[in-house]
């Protein structure tokens, strides 16, 4: 035990005086100038949604929200309201246009929206409850569930699959010679390495036809020592080469969609794929 | 302040992610070094750590652990780097040294005995050893750092402890590889 001692000191004084060592600047420099053309990976959703960290701004605005939302529901549950239970407000009829200084923002609930430039597929969307627009670029669009536990919902114009999101040398493999049509991008994704896939299902969304398969992954990816990092890449879509990635453990609930011949991932991370349900039957592309 | 540009670069902020990268490299750089003892190698494991942290920052889930995860893909870069050098390096012989009398006394003497030592071993035990004495970092943060469990890291320093051990005695022996090497086929 001394021995092993001494020579952990003289391991640790040795390190101790190591001079400390400047990088040349060609490392930083070359390292930015990679950055430049290099997209950040999308992240689809980072689970547990628990988890995740809140401001005191954050808190604060879903404390307002709450207290507003029971304010609103003791009203209408005071005597005379007889619409409790009735059918729900009908949306705005004209859509409310999302444009990129939306991204951070907050979606009202029950507002019909329409997703145009710079994404190349417009659609219109409403939702349920308050979201979050995350994300909107030119062949990708996210929202996100300000409501714990209610997931994301993301849509792709996809234009790659990945085969071996975790390939332990080299980074992810794409699948090659993929035909991109619905069967063919679902095919892929059934097939994803070290992921399992449910029952494929015809869907249609907003008269687009398709299908709906849900996958799911056990990768731990602390240890699984994935070449490409600790993100799971799954698809390329327009405008990022790099794709849409998820963590490991997680399910994804896919709608693939072609609509006038473009392929269309509509993907959805949320507790229950009940949770994105009315989200997603609310998506009319034009 | 770090929290905030690292929130920022995780949202797209080329500029915010510059300041950070320019905070790190040095150290990211130093740890490169120590593990791959290469120079040249240690700037490509830097750089390459540095891309992808860029690339993989959105999924960072706790920013106040970026210090930490920069540990991992540096580590992760360097153990790519290193496998790519045993490719093109096993066709390399490795001389015998010179048998000559340790000088015991001498601190210059030791240090270079233990910088040989470290050469032999694996970029994996020497990763653990920097991450240890180096670093400083516990055994659970080491752990962290390698995403392993903390038994493991505990069981690998313990290794690489001991394979340095061997390391330095073998340094000490006469090298058999050159009596072999002088043997007729």
């Amino acid at each position: 035990m001394t021995a092993n001692h001494d020579l952990e000191r003289r391991v640790a004084d040795y390190y101790a005086n190591e001079s400390p060592q400047r990088a040349p600047d060609r490392v930083l420099v070359d390292a930015l100038n990679t950055i430049e053309s290099i997209p950040q990976r999308r992240v689809l959703a980072l689970v547990p949604w628990r988890f995740r960290p809140m401001n005191m701004y954050a808190k604060l605005a879903i404390a307002a929200a709450a207290v507003v939302v029971v304010a609103i529901v003791g009203y209408n549950l005071l005597p005379g309201r007889g619409d409790v239970g009735g059918p729900s407000p009908s949306p705005t009829q004209t859509p409310v246009p999302i444009v990129l200084a939306n991204v951070g923002h907050l979606l009202q609930k029950d507002t019909t929206y329409r997703v145009g430039i710079p994404y190349d597929l417009p659609f219109t969307i409403r939702f349920p409850e308050a979201y979050q627009l995350h994300r909107l670029e030119i062949g990708e669009v996210q929202f996100e569930s300000v409501t714990v536990g209610n997931g994301a919902v993301t849509v792709d114009l996809v234009d790659g699959v990945f085969s071996d999101p975790c390939h332990t040398e080299g980074g992810p493999q794409k699948a090659p010679d993929l035909p991109m049509t619905v069967d063919g991008v679902v095919d892929a994704l059934t097939n994803l390495v070290d992921f399992d896939a449910g029952p494929v299902t015809d869907a249609t969304i907003g008269g687009r036809t398709g299908k709906a398969v849900t996958i799911s992954n056990s990768i731990d990816t602390e240890t699984a020592a994935c070449s490409g990092g600790p993100m799971l890449p799954l698809w390329t879509f327009r405008s990022n080469p790099e794709g849409s990635a998820t963590n490991g453990g997680t399910t994804q609930y896919l709608w693939v969609l072609d609509v006038d011949g473009t392929v269309v991932i509509v993907a959805g991370e949320a507790a229950q794929v009940g949770d994105l349900e009315p989200v997603i039957k609310a998506i009319v592309f034009e | 302040m770090q929290t905030e540009l690292v929130e920022l670069a995780r949202r797209g902020d080329r500029e915010a992610f510059g300041v950070l990268a320019n905070g790190a490299v040095d150290r990211l750089y130093g740890i490169a070094r120590l593990i791959l003892r290469d120079t040249e190698l240690a700037e490509d494991a830097t750089q390459d750590a540095l891309v992808r942290a860029w690339r993989d920052l959105p999924s960072l889930r706790d920013v106040e652990r970026f210090d930490a995860w920069l540990y991992r893909l540096v580590v992760r870069a360097c153990a790519d780097v290193g496998r790519d050098r045993r490719r093109w390096r096993t066709e390399m012989i490795v001389l015998p040294k010179e048998p000559s009398e340790p000088d015991r006394t001498s601190e210059l003497a030791d240090r270079d005995q233990l910088e040989r030592g470290l050469r032999r071993l694996t970029n994996a035990q020497r990763t653990i050893l920097v991450l240890s004495f180096h670093l400083g970092l516990s055994p659970s943060e080491t752990a962290d750092a390698l995403a392993i469990p903390v038994g493991t890291a505990k069981s690998r320093l313990h290794y690489a402890i001991e394979a340095l051990r061997a390391a330095l005695a073998a340094d000490e022996r006469p090298s058999v590889g050159a009596q072999r090497k002088d043997r007729p086929a």
